[in-house]
Formats: structure tokens, sequence, C-alpha cells
């Protein structure tokens, strides 16, 4: 199970790597692995955001109606 | 008069501070014009300022430092101490954690984003965060990743995992690392508890990626970051780092004032006292050394007497600060300070962090209960105390704690007493080789004597 997760993320760093080459620029180094990283889990991140905005909203809305009614 | 380049302030192409007579100013390099242009113009520098979460700083027109790629100087206002991370406490780093990614976030109100996201760049004023380096701000474009998403995780998240889940004095560990406590040491140093918070993918997984990658110098052609996704970043590291506590227990000095041999009628003839000799010597800065939670720097605070209040240990640190927070008090900076190994002078050429007693000098230092600590405690000759007391301030107000004292007693019950010169006349008789001795009060109830002196 460890060896297949190990394998999954070298699958997934070798084709962001080699598909797609590009020179990076900053002046502080973040580090081809942070950088790399921050790739992959964007799309957890994006998601994980969205979804927390949408409960967020959602819990706002059941709160106002419970409030109202209260009124 | 000549101009004198600030060390540690170089690294970054944007400008560099520098000092002359006796004013801190910064100056803006040609490269970053367009960035600092939208700083000023967008309304986010009005808004920091309004937020008290910048310094402030005016443009000035002097003589350039350096005119080969000079755009603008500036002024900020000055910050009467200068601190450093290995110098705070677990809840003065977390603060300033915070405060980082607040004005990260912020920033990309107005399209802006934070280059860097070193501690360093941080400093306290009456009790509250506040950033320093007004050209850490640079345009955002749709799509950017955060660059300084490894230098936080190194500067606050490391060192406040480290403390909050394994051991306090690992906070030691930045004192080493002054570019941040690597991620990978981090991972290994924490608990396997760790693996299943958040602190599983930015420190774990982080590091593992760095460790698996580090030889890789290209990165992906399609490397759009979506500001969902920087907003997910920076709102997954704001919860890990309001999840991480540090619940200290009472360590040998934070309860010292309720199990101490005082009585409370010396407790308060030592507060008198101590205002007798503020009231003499009128003081604008004041050094309390081994304060303990701060109660009698207090005394000096509450006067406008701006203090640093210094003590070893972690939790009176803690302590002091979370009390400073929560009753909004002015002109105290609490700071971790072993006396026996001050901060050093650290980073390149051992000149990037200056070591902290040659920072500034105090107009008075305040030694509580402390010369048996340094004298006994540490077998520090008092001539070697007289000197290093007489280099750093102009007023001393010192007590005196005699051998008879149970304090003392205590650190002798268990080693044999090598401390024969420890008394009250030889402690008199080292002190005014470089002091005056102005003033000397016994205290009611006990043996221990206040002296008020001034350095020859």
């Amino acid at each position: 199970m460890q060896q297949l997760k190990k394998l999954k993320f070298f699958f997934l760093i070798f084709i962001i790597n080699f598909i797609f080459p590009n020179r990076a620029s900053a002046y502080i180094d973040p580090g081809s692995g942070s950088y790399l990283f921050q790739m992959l889990i964007a799309t957890a991140l994006g998601l994980g955001y969205s979804i927390k905005l949408y409960w967020t909203k959602i819990v706002s809305v059941i709160k106002n109606l419970f409030g109202s009614k209260k009124d | 008069m000549v101009s004198s380049l600030i060390e540690g302030s170089y690294k970054d192409p944007s400008g560099f501070l520098f000092k002359k007579d006796n004013e801190i100013y910064r100056q803006i390099n040609l490269s970053y014009k367009n960035d600092y242009e939208q700083f000023m113009g967008s309304g986010l520098y009005k808004k920091l300022i309004e937020l008290n979460y910048l310094i402030q700083h005016e443009e000035i027109n002097i003589e350039p430092y350096d005119k080969n790629d000079f755009y603008k100087t500036i002024k900020p206002n000055l910050i009467e101490f200068i601190s450093y991370p290995y110098e705070w406490c677990f809840s003065q780093l977390k603060d300033a954690a915070l405060l980082t990614l607040n004005l990260l976030k912020i920033s990309l109100e107005y399209e802006m984003i934070l280059k860097d996201a070193t501690a360093f760049n941080v400093q306290f004023i009456d009790g509250k965060p506040i950033f320093i380096d007004t050209l850490s701000f640079e345009k955002y474009k749709e799509g950017m990743q955060w660059q300084a998403y490894r230098q936080f995780c190194e500067h606050f998240l490391c060192p406040l995992a480290l403390i909050s889940l394994k051991d306090y004095r690992l906070a030691e560990l930045s004192k080493s690392f002054i570019d941040g406590i690597p991620l990978d040491l981090t991972s290994k140093l924490l608990p396997s508890s760790s693996n299943f918070n958040q602190l599983f993918l930015h420190v774990h997984m982080h590091a593992k990626s760095i460790n698996l990658l580090s030889n890789t110098n290209e990165k992906p052609k399609n490397n759009f970051f979506p500001k969902k996704s920087l907003l997910g970043l920076i709102d997954s590291l704001e919860s890990t780092i309001k999840n991480l506590k540090w619940k200290y227990s009472e360590t040998t000095w934070s309860d010292y004032y309720n199990n101490t041999n005082y009585s409370d009628n010396a407790f308060i003839n030592k507060k008198e006292i101590v205002e007798k000799f503020l009231n003499v010597t009128h003081p604008k800065t004041l050094f309390d050394l081994g304060a303990n939670t701060g109660d009698f720097t207090r005394l000096a605070a509450s006067r406008g007497i701006k203090t640093i209040s210094l003590d070893m240990d972690y939790a009176c640190v803690e302590r002091n600060y979370l009390t400073i927070k929560k009753n909004n008090e002015k002109n105290i900076l609490p700071l971790i300070i072993n006396l026996s190994n001050p901060s050093p002078a650290l980073g390149f050429n051992n000149n990037e962090r200056e070591a902290f007693f040659k920072r500034k000098n105090a107009d008075v230092m305040m030694a509580l209960a402390l010369i048996h600590h340094l004298a006994i405690g540490n077998n520090l000759p008092l001539s070697k105390i007289v000197k290093f007391f007489s280099k750093y301030c102009k007023n001393l107000i010192i007590e005196f704690i005699p051998k008879s004292d149970s304090q003392i007693q205590r650190m002798l019950s268990f080693r044999e007493d090598i401390f024969s010169n420890y008394n009250e006349s030889n402690f008199r008789g080292e002190f005014e080789q470089y002091f005056k001795i102005k003033d000397v009060v016994k205290l009611n109830d006990c043996e221990r004597s206040m002296y008020l002196m001034e350095v020859k």
C-alpha cells in the first residue's frame, strides 16, 4: 500500500516535470520540491476552499432563517 | 556624516536599509519601482497602516546611498527595540505568523502578494506584532504560486509545531537555523500523531517532496496556480497555525511569586522602593533582567518608560506576553533571554543579526532577585557581573540577597559552598569600582537590600 502511494506520487511528479519544462525565478529559493508540491496540491486546496466557503454560506443562510423565525 | 549599510537587509534586490546621522532609511531600487507604485497607489499601504499591520514611512529627499539603481528613499518610523524570532515566546511567534498570513490575504485583495515570509520581517510594538519590510509586496498575476510557502513553513510552522507537540526547548533550533528550521528535520522530530492533522500536508508531505525532488531545477510550463488554490493554501495554513496550542505547565519560575518566601509586606515594600528609585532616575528606557512574569517591569511601563522584560524561562515570558495582550498594555517587550548565554551575533560574517546586548543600552537596568543566580547558580565571579552591568546601563537597581536567605540555602543544599566571597561587603566593594552607590534600602520582613547605583 505504502509502495503504491509512492509510485503514484512519483508518476505525478514525472508528468509535471518532464512534459512542461520551464525555468523558475524569484529572489528567495522556494526549492523545486516545494514548488512542485504546491502544484500537486493546488486542486485539493482550491476544492477544499470552495467547499468551506459554500458550507459557511449554507450555515449562515440556515442561521438567518432560524433567527428570522425567532423574530 | 557617513552612511552605513544595515547588515542583513541586502538580500532582497528591491532595496536595503542604511543608517545616517543615527536615523534609519530604506533605499528603494529602480527594479522595485512598479511594485512600489502599485503598493502605494492601490490603497494597500493605506489599508495596512489603518490596521496597524505595517510600519509607517515617509518619502524623503536625501543623498542616495547608492546612486546606481536609485529610485526613492523612505524613512520608516523608528522601532525602539529590535527583537528576533528566537527571542519570542510561543504566542508571540504564533501572532507574528497570523499577521503574515493576514497581510498576504489583504494584499491579494489589492492584486499584490508577499514575496517573502521570514519571521525577521516582524517586530513587536506595545504587545502587538507589526510588519516592517515595506518592500515585501509585489504585483500579483493570476496563476502565481506563493513563492514564500516553504519559507513561511520553516520560519513559523515548524517551530510552532515543535514547541506545541514535542518540547518547547526545541524553539532554540531557530537560533541555529536562522533561515528557518528545515522541514525534513521537523518532520523527523514531530510525533506520529501529527500525521493525522494538517501538519501531514504542510510539514510531512512537503518535506518528502523536497527530499524527492531536490535535484529538479525546472518547473512545469503549465504552472497556473488558481487564485482559489492560493486562498485555500492560506486558509489551510491559518487553521493549522490557529490549532497549534502550547499549554505551559508551571516551570521552575513561572509560579515564583506564589511560591516565594516573600511576605506580602516585603513584596509591597519592594514595589515602593522600585518606584522611589524610578522617580530619582527618570529613565526613558529600562531593561528588567530576570523579570519573571513582569510584575516589576509594569511599574516602569505604566509610567511611559520603554521596557524590555527579559527572562530565560519560557513559561514566564509566555505568561508575561499573554497578560500584556489581555490588558492591552503598552511599553513592554517580553523576551526570552538567558543572561548566561544571551543571543549572539549570527548570520553571514556574524553581521546579519546583532547580539542582544549590542542592539541597545538601557538608561536603567533592574536586577531583582537575580544576583545569586548569576554568582552562585552560574559560578560567575562578582567582578565579571559588575563589569557586565556597567557596560550596558547608566543606572542600576539591584537587589542583594544574603547567603542566609532561604532561596540561596536551597541552592546550596546539595553542593559545596565554594562562594566564600559572596557577602554584602564584597558585593559593595566590587560594585563601587564601577558604580557610585546612590541609595540602599533594607526590605521589610527579610534580609534582602535594594541598591540604586549610577555608573561612574
